[in-house]
């Protein structure tokens, strides 16, 4: 069974909706002087816990820098951004590494799965940066996690003997090992072909059903399709759209407010 | 992570670059087996050389004829004729040199001799039989020069082992038989131990014969009475100096010489020549070690390199292991362990290379290796060293990654 780690004290009376993701006027600047590009500008949004948020855009939209500093894998040049509590803009290296271990499941276009290891070992990965010195426990969770997925049988497999959606369930079965309270998918059906993209996608829905926050970010409108929230970005600059995504879409950012217009009653729903 | 999930981390990275892991091993193998097999050469020499000291006698000092002086022209060091059977029985008196144990008074010269069909060249000693104590020698078969012989001028002699083994099946078979030197015979009473070689002379290339007889029969010469060189043993390491100054004092005395600065003979401690011999071979040692080590640092360049080869390349690695939450600590400490595991495989490999060196290396060059437990197990902690020490950097490097970045690059 799928189950995302939900705090309970975020966990508001009568299923009342919690944000996950508090994104407050962020912006990041690369570079400095001549040469600084700004990437990301006065971003707002807010994320609920149990949503399935799509964001999308074309290529140099700023969406990737988004995904970087909502994985706290970046930080912000200024503005906010609290996930799951924690301000992530005072946190030190280490303490960002336990978040990123504890809070967030990467999910990749490439799957970034280790060559040399077989699929329960890359999936085993965040417990053993997590602190789970015991193996067996790590081997028994991370054949947990790949049997969520599907894959239960091909634990011992290396990712070189694996089809395609094998390796991204391989990566999602890891993301979903430290039961994050977001899962953040990249381009997570990008290098797949279409029936073993609609699988993912598939999974996704399921996970998402079952309580686990997905925020996924693609620049592909048939993927975007399948969030219950869409979110445009272009050109640095962040926008709301319908619950439905439709091409056009409003243009009013979520601008701080605790959450957006359709998003936040399908994030209480799904809790 | 404990130190197994680590090292296991280490091994799959190594395990899946084979070859290039397997070179970077080799820099460090060679440089600890070059390092192993030249201190043990150098080790085998000092050794070799101490091994002389102790067989030549630690208390030995061998006194020679000087320069002598005559007409204003002064002759080279040995050429004159001024030692004496006389000085050597003055030196032997217990009252005037109490801490001179013994006395041997030689001459040499080198002579053809032949066993029957046999023949063989090598120096003959004429001494006395305080010789075989003097110089710490043994007796192998027979016996020794006797004063008997010395007295009665008897035509024999003594063979050293190598002399012994070129003119006779077996050292027992020459005792008893006849030996001729120059044409003049000598019956063979017995035979000395194998001593070895020391300071390029063989000690068991050598026949000795009483030197009364040597001065009388052999070498003929104007002065029979004259030697080239006495040896005297001092009665313990402690009383070198004392017996130096007693031999001084009373060949000047002896000699009827007032100066010192003028003395006409030379006394030498041996040991001084050998240890001369050790310093020099210590500093070879030095220099040759020296030169391995520069050998292991380019070796630990190596596993720098390699290493920082390796975090470019896995560059996405570290980026995906950081975004799954590892600390900059835990990446820092995989790439270490790696450097150190390389490192250590490497130091057991020279090891092994360095042991089957010291086996080898003997028969090829003819010189003795000797390896210390003690320099291999050093050997192997000094490869973990260097490698550790070559993978700080990449492996902070790689530490310092912003995980972002590392995801990104291609």
């Amino acid at each position: 069974m799928v189950a995302g780690r939900v705090a309970p004290e975020r966990l508001g009376l009568e299923g009342e909706r919690v944000s996950l993701i508090e994104l407050t006027h962020v912006g990041k600047v690369y570079g400095t002087g001549d040469v600084a590009v700004q990437a990301l500008k006065d971003a707002s949004l807010t994320v609920d816990q149990g949503e399935y948020v799509a964001i999308m855009g074309p290529s140099g939209s700023g969406k990737s820098t988004l995904m970087y500093l909502l994985g706290c894998l970046d930080v912000p040049t200024s503005g906010r951004y609290i996930l799951n509590g924690n301000d992530v803009r005072s946190l030190d290296e280490i303490e960002l590494a336990a978040v990123r271990n504890h809070e967030i499941g990467f999910v990749f276009q490439q799957f970034n799965l280790l060559a040399s290891l077989e699929a329960w070992r890359n999936v085993e990965l965040p417990l053993l940066y997590g602190g789970e010195r015991r193996r067996h426990v790590r081997r028994d969770q991370a054949i947990e996690a790949l049997e969520r997925v599907g894959l239960g049988h091909r634990y011992h497999h290396r990712p070189v003997e694996l089809s395609g959606g094998e390796q991204q369930r391989v990566a999602i079965a890891r993301a979903l090992i430290n039961r994050p309270a977001l899962i953040l998918a990249d381009e997570p059906t990008g290098s797949l072909d279409s029936s073993s993209g609609t699988e993912i996608l598939q999974l996704f829905e399921e996970l998402n059903e079952a309580g686990v926050t997905i925020v996924l970010i693609t620049h592909d409108p048939g993927v975007g399709s399948h969030a219950k929230r869409l979110l445009k970005i272009r050109d640095g600059r962040l926008s709301n759209s319908d619950a439905r995504p439709t091409m056009g879409g409003a243009t009013v950012a979520a601008q701080g407010s605790r959450r957006g217009p359709a998003g936040g009653a399908l994030g209480a729903s799904s809790l | 992570m404990t130190l197994g999930d680590t090292l296991r981390t280490g091994l799959s990275a190594i395990g899946g670059h084979r070859l290039r892991s397997a070179l970077t091993v080799l820099g460090i193998l060679i440089g600890i087996a070059a390092v192993i097999l030249t201190v043990g050469l150098g080790q085998g020499a000092q050794d070799e050389v101490n091994g002389a000291i102790a067989s030549l006698g630690t208390n030995l000092l061998i006194v020679t004829p000087g320069s002598v002086t005559s007409g204003g022209v002064q002759g080279g060091l040995g050429s004159a004729s001024t030692l004496t059977i006389g000085d050597a029985q003055a030196l032997g008196s217990h009252l005037d040199a109490p801490d001179i144990a013994a006395v041997a008074p030689q001459v040499q010269k080198t002579m053809s001799m032949t066993a029957g069909i046999s023949n063989w060249t090598a120096p003959v000693v004429g001494t006395t039989p305080s010789w075989l104590g003097v110089r710490s020698r043994t007796v192998a078969a027979g016996r020794f020069l006797t004063q008997a012989d010395v007295t009665s001028e008897a035509h024999v002699v003594v063979l050293g082992e190598l002399v012994a083994a070129n003119l006779f099946s077996s050292p027992a078979s020459a005792i008893g038989a006849k030996v001729d030197l120059n044409g003049v015979p000598f019956q063979v009473v017995g035979v000395l131990a194998a001593a070895g070689s020391s300071a390029n002379t063989n000690q068991d290339n050598l026949v000795t014969v009483p030197i009364s007889t040597a001065q009388s029969q052999l070498f003929g010469g104007p002065d029979r009475r004259s030697v080239q060189a006495i040896l005297l043993e001092a009665t313990s390491p402690a009383t070198m100096s004392a017996a130096y100054q007693e031999a001084d004092s009373l060949l000047l005395q002896l000699h009827g010489i007032t100066r010192p600065a003028l003395a006409d003979f030379t006394i030498t401690p041996q040991t001084s020549l050998l240890s001369t011999a050790s310093s020099i071979s210590r500093t070879l040692t030095v220099l040759l070690a020296g030169v391995a080590a520069i050998s292991l640092i380019v070796g630990g360049i190596g596993v720098m390199n390699i290493l920082l080869v390796s975090v470019t390349e896995r560059i996405r690695e570290i980026g995906l292991r950081k975004a799954l939450g590892a600390t900059p600590g835990a990446i820092r400490s995989q790439f270490l362990v790696e450097a150190i595991i390389l490192g250590v495989v490497g130091g057991v490999g020279g090891v092994l290379l360095g042991v089957i060196g010291a086996i080898g290396l003997p028969h090829l060059i003819g010189h003795p290796v000797t390896l210390s437990p003690v320099a291999v197990v050093a050997a192997v902690f000094v490869a973990a060293l260097v490698a550790l020490a070559a993978g700080v950097y990449p492996a902070t490097r790689a530490a310092r990654l912003v995980p972002m970045e590392a995801l990104r690059s291609e």
